[in-house]
């Protein structure tokens, strides 16, 4: 049974990609086989680190949205008022506006005239890459699309041959965070050091706790904050596997998409450290 | 014909509002009566949605033609399914902005 | 006249958009400043703002089953597109985090033994700061209408603007390209486009571009973290000037700013960024 790992952290920009790229890694050097879903659909960055990975499959995800047939239009409105997000508009004819439409089908259930029918439309893709023993699934939304869920959902739908499955997950604490982290046995925080990486860590555990998963956490960029990301973890008793210092060095290599686990042997240390770790809790 | 121009102030002097979805007034004349009328409008309280709340606005108070600076690519289409003309590029008080348009038409 | 409304984005997280807004605030006389990242809301953090008030928002709808009058006839779960009511003991049971409270169900439903009632989204707080008065929502975990919140959150903001005849309405945006991104930009004048000088910065960031050219907005250019890399800053440069962004403001790379920044202490003095103050002007 395959172990699924959520990388989150709610605040943007602590490492998670970097971390979960490096996990996996981490993992795939004791010869397991690894799979990583990078389902920060609006803005995936995985693949910058994996870019010897060659792309073995790419598919479209495809939704359907409501279109009117203005010739059967007599605009009485009824789908106007059912609408519960303000995405039609009448004025001689009923008009859907593509970007509030959340696809629910109830238009095309009210009009009595049936004048609204579904067309296909492209939302995003779900491409497949492998290479060296590693499997990366990442979802990319189409730019312009307001729902990240069906894309994520698409992903993580994605049949994968690792026994260990890192999810790459997208910043925030919504509807796009919860879809991502679903289904995960473990969360791994990656917590900023500071009064801003503590407070949108505070709501990922929430989510967490009440999906009834277990948390570990990983602080980073350790020494550059306020210790407030030590703090919350102690009060939220999570415990804290690693804390990585900053390394300028590191950090150069990494903005310019260096592979985690071989930039410094420092931070391989600490990714095989994290790794033996999960392993050891897991009892695997 | 009956033209609208977004203003910041409800007067016909108040200078035209760049932004026409989210302006606070339209400001409305009547080339048959010659007459000016202001109306608020809702898109400018508006959480979302501001563009559609203001394009029902104009539609309502019966406007033919909208004067403003730059209409964005959604709002143009809006008004194009509401049937009303929208020019852009212009500039400067309401009043102004009307007569350069009727001039430019060959006066009414 | 209505106050300019500015909004600070970058598509990646992390890049510095906080803090920018938070210089731009202490670069204009009179202005209302929003954290719009309502899932992870940071800029009160930095600005402190006191007094704060706060209060419960409901933006969004979930479905409620009447366990007594539903009869298991199935039509709700066989019609939800979101998966979110399932047949549970043979009637009908909401998955409450996977309703997206479209009203399908309860259309559907023959008894009716489906209601569609108001569902807590979160709150909207402000307070005063010595920076200027703050708006800023917190989303309750978990929660959809994240879009919705932007979109309530900016209207306050800018009716709070209105009336306190403020010239500027900043913007702290979110992070991502979606639906609160999409409510955050909508209705601005100027978009602040944060740059970080990586290789995801700029990635992120040219992903980002053709959703914010839908707007009718100016763009303006900084460059965040520079000096890691010549050829990223270089490649950032080149990519703004191909789309005819100004290039505004480039802040290095510095340990020092990071530190000061992550004791939410703002590091005014060692980041200047006058010149974006003034290209808004």
């Amino acid at each position: 049974m395959a172990v699924r790992i959520a990388v989150a952290g709610g605040k943007g920009g602590t490492g998670k990609t970097t971390l979960a790229v490096g996990l996996a890694r981490a993992f795939l050097s004791t010869g397991e086989k690894v799979s990583l879903l990078d389902l920060d659909v609006e803005e995936p960055n995985s693949h910058l680190f994996l870019s010897d990975l060659r792309e073995v499959n790419r598919r479209q995800v495809i939704s359907s949205l409501p279109a009117v047939i203005t010739e059967h239009c007599v605009a009485c409105g009824r789908c106007k008022e059912f609408c519960h997000f303000n995405a039609i508009v009448v004025f001689d004819k009923a008009t859907v506006l593509e970007e509030f439409c959340h696809r629910c089908g109830g238009c095309v259930l009210v009009c009595p005239e049936r004048a609204i029918v579904e067309k296909e439309v492209v939302i995003g893709e779900v491409i497949k890459a492998v290479g060296r023993g590693l499997e990366l699934v990442s979802g990319w939304l189409e730019v312009g699309q307001a729902n990240p869920g069906p894309v994520i959902r698409e992903v993580k739908a994605e049949q994968v041959a690792g026994d260990w499955v890192v999810l790459d997950c997208p910043p925030g604490s919504g509807c796009a965070f919860v879809e991502s982290v679903e289904g995960a046995d473990l969360l791994l925080g990656v917590v900023e050091d500071t009064p801003f990486g503590a407070h949108d860590f505070r709501k990922v555990v929430q989510v967490a706790r009440n999906a009834g998963m277990r948390i570990f956490a990983v602080i980073n960029r350790y020494g550059m904050g306020n210790g407030d990301g030590v703090k919350v973890c102690e009060e939220e008793e999570i415990e804290i596997l690693a804390k990585v210092p900053f390394s300028e060095a590191a950090h150069r290599a990494l903005a310019q998409g260096g592979d985690p686990y071989s930039v410094s042997p420092d931070l391989k240390g600490i990714l095989d450290w994290i790794r033996d770790a999960l392993l050891e809790r897991l009892e695997r | 014909m009956r033209i609208a121009v977004p203003v910041s102030a409800p007067s016909k002097e108040a200078l035209m509002d760049e932004k026409f979805g989210r302006a606070q007034w339209f400001l409305i004349y009547d080339s048959k009566s010659g007459r000016y009328e202001v109306v608020e409008n809702p898109g400018f309280e508006a959480s979302s949605g501001a563009g559609s709340a203001a394009v029902q606005t104009l539609r309502d108070r019966s406007v033919d033609v909208l004067l403003a600076g730059n209409i964005g690519p959604k709002a143009k289409d809006l008004l194009a399914m509401a049937g009303i003309k929208a020019y852009e590029d212009y500039s400067g008080r309401g009043e102004e902005v009307i007569r350069q348009f009727l001039s430019a038409q060959g006066g009414q | 006249m209505r106050p300019k409304e500015i909004v600070v984005v970058s598509g990646k997280g992390g890049t510095g958009k906080t803090l920018i807004t938070a210089l731009l605030a202490s670069a204009s006389e009179t202005k209302v400043i929003c954290d719009c990242d309502v899932e992870a809301a940071n800029l009160h953090l930095l600005l402190k703002p006191e007094e704060v008030s706060s209060q419960r928002v409901r933006l969004g709808m979930v479905a409620r089953v009447d366990t007594g009058a539903c009869k298991g006839c199935g039509r709700c779960w066989k019609t939800c597109r979101f998966s979110a009511i399932e047949e549970r003991n043979s009637r009908a049971y909401v998955i409450p985090e996977l309703c997206e409270g479209c009203g399908v169900c309860a259309l559907v439903c023959p008894r009716p033994a489906i209601e569609m009632v108001e569902e807590e989204t979160g709150d909207v707080l402000f307070g005063q700061s010595e920076w200027g008065e703050i708006l800023y929502a917190e989303l309750l975990p978990g929660r959809g209408s994240s879009g919705r919140l932007v979109s309530e959150l900016k209207g306050r903001a800018r009716k709070r603007a209105m009336a306190l005849g403020c010239s500027w309405l900043l913007v702290d945006g979110p992070p991502g390209l979606g639906c609160p991104v999409i409510s955050a930009v909508s209705g601005a004048d100027v978009v602040v486009l944060v740059v970080e000088a990586s290789l995801s910065g700029i990635s992120d960031a040219q992903r980002l571009l053709p959703l914010l050219r839908r707007f009718d907005v100016d763009i303006l250019g900084v460059a965040n973290k520079c000096g890691i890399s010549e050829d990223l800053d270089r490649q950032l440069e080149g990519w703004l000037e191909e789309e005819s962004i100004p290039l505004v403001v480039k802040i290095p790379f510095s340990p020092d700013i990071a530190r000061l920044y992550g004791n939410a202490i703002p590091p005014k003095d060692l980041v200047d960024i006058s010149a974006l103050a003034n290209r808004i002007q």
